[in-house]
């Protein structure tokens, strides 16, 4: 096998050093990673398409870092995905294997055309397993990588706590950038409101924590004090907007305690981060996205489509980065696809710029909710009515996934959608309607669902 | 004010006949971290308490919630 994938030669200059310990203490190192790599290798034989079910236990990460330093093209999926979901993807795409967290190879259907440069497949919704992939060179991941660790600051002494999943994109992207940089991955199955998370926290002396709102929602809730650790440097925040009082009060934390809370944004689709907003500035700038990361490039684009110049008005982001995916796939043929992109993304979503640079989202163009963190495209629940015969369409915003139906039982059709996917159930209500609002040629109106919702009982 | 199975039923969306002393955190799907944080509000709420941090994070399962409950003099 050839070594022409950056990333091996990355790892392998980190020669015995730990890449990634687990809640039961089991570690591997990143010379342990390079020989699981020659193994899978030596198993798999040619290069091939390989689907990785994650977990959060050391064996599933070094098994994630040893496929990106591979000649393999990965994807990564949740191990707890519905099995009827992971069906459906191995058919899709036949992959050539299935790899288990443990490293177990199982052999998949096969026989899927891989483009040169495909290294890596990040679906865009994972809780939902949504067929629609993101599709990645090793160079897209190494460059956004080496941004964070540009920004972060990050050096081989980090240990971060990672409770994040590690197939989605910013737990992807912290393994990511700390393994260019050598530090040890402390990674955890634990959840924030688990007692075993803060002894965990405190006694593998973690120097940074990231998070989705919810998290630090939560954190809230337990007490600050909790994050006072003898070692905890850092706290990142990701995947979905902090409101700007509770951003606040994680600023004023910090400052009075000498660590430091950063905001960032990114999606999958970026490799994944785009902005961060430098700490100094988060108490003036609470709820803010903050500036592109290094590299990066952003533009805000007029419905006309002109690039907006003033400060204060809103347009969709796009954005220039090295990490940029190569183009969406929906299907096998879709793998055999090099770039289409060149490197530029519409974001989907909306933001303003002020005088000194400092982004703020103010909306969203797509139909994507964030359910407390994780992602859901609302064409991927619709399909998912569409295979159960339920005539209805989803809506909603963040935190608030909404359905309505025209027949079926509400209870039935939600607990058949938690039982199909895997984000927060708390997040789904189901309503009936006689019918959904439509315009006389029968086009659905989405402006209207709100309005049919508070309406429905 | 509602029984304990009562208040887990409606923050976790499950049946009240689901409500076992045995049912554990993160066993089911509804019973996650995010209905956890309801599931903390509600108890509050239902039985006029305040939850130290370090009962909230040692709720594991109802068995445990009860048994902590029970510190705060509630018999739910």
């Amino acid at each position: 096998m050839t070594t022409g994938n950056p990333w091996a030669a990355i790892l392998a200059g980190h020669g015995d050093a730990v890449a990634v310990r687990d809640d039961a203490g089991t570690a591997f190192s990143y010379a342990d990673v390079l020989a699981l790599r020659a193994q899978f290798d030596a198993t798999l034989g040619r290069r091939s398409l390989v689907f990785l079910r994650t977990a959060n236990s050391a064996a599933s990460v070094a098994a994630w870092l040893a496929l990106l330093a591979s000649d393999q093209a990965t994807l990564a999926i949740e191990h707890d995905l519905g099995p009827d979901r992971l069906t459906a993807l191995i058919d899709l795409y036949r992959p050539d294997a299935i790899i288990d967290p443990d490293g177990t190879i199982a052999p998949g259907p096969g026989g899927t055309a891989l483009h040169p440069e495909l290294s890596v497949l990040l679906s865009t919704s994972g809780s939902t397993g949504s067929p629609k992939l993101a599709r990645f060179t090793a160079a897209a991941l190494l460059a956004n990588a080496a941004a964070i660790a540009d920004y972060l600051g990050l050096t081989a002494a980090e240990r971060p706590f990672l409770a994040l999943p590690t197939s989605y994109s910013y737990g992807m992207s912290v393994i990511n950038s700390h393994a260019l940089v050598g530090a040890c991955v402390e990674v955890t199955a634990h959840g924030v409101m688990q007692a075993e998370f803060w002894d965990g926290l405190k006694n593998r002396a973690a120097t940074s924590l990231s998070g989705v709102p919810f998290h630090y929602d939560a954190i809230r809730r337990l007490g600050l004090d909790r994050l006072a650790t003898p070692t905890l440097t850092t706290l990142s925040q990701a995947g979905g907007k902090l409101p700007a009082p509770v951003a606040a009060k994680y600023a004023e934390w910090a400052a009075a305690n000498g660590r430091r809370f950063i905001t960032m944004y990114g999606q999958t689709e970026a490799g994944p981060r785009l902005t961060w907003l430098p700490p100094e500035l988060l108490a003036s700038h609470a709820g803010a996205i903050g500036v592109p990361i290094p590299g990066v490039t952003i533009d805000l684009i007029a419905a006309d489509g002109g690039v907006i110049t003033e400060p204060g008005v809103s347009g969709e982001m796009r954005c220039t980065s090295p990490a940029i995916m190569m183009g969406y796939a929906q299907g096998a043929a879709d793998l055999a696809r090099g770039d289409e992109l060149g490197g530029v993304l519409m974001t989907g979503d909306l933001a303003s710029r002020e005088e000194a640079g400092i982004l703020s989202i103010t909306g969203r163009a797509s139909r994507m909710i964030k359910l407390f963190g994780t992602r859901v495209n609302l064409d991927d629940i619709d399909a998912q009515l569409a295979r159960m015969d339920v005539p209805g369409v989803s809506f909603g915003q963040d935190d608030q996934l909404r359905i309505l139906i025209e027949a079926g039982e509400p209870e039935t059709v939600r607990a058949a959608l938690i039982a199909a996917f895997s984000f927060p159930p708390r997040g789904l209500m189901v309503k009936a309607v006689a019918s959904l609002p439509r315009a006389s040629s029968g086009k659905l109106l989405y402006g209207a669902l709100g309005q049919a919702w508070e309406a429905a009982t | 004010m509602k029984s304990l199975a009562e208040v887990f039923a409606e923050s976790l969306m499950i049946d009240a006949a689901s409500v076992v002393d045995s049912l554990a955190y993160q066993s089911i799907k509804e019973w996650d971290s995010v209905a956890h944080m309801v599931l903390v509000t509600a108890l509050e709420d239902n039985f006029d308490i305040m939850l130290d941090a370090d009962d909230i994070v040692a709720m594991s399962s109802v068995a445990k919630v009860r048994e902590i409950l029970a510190k705060y003099d509630v018999a739910g």
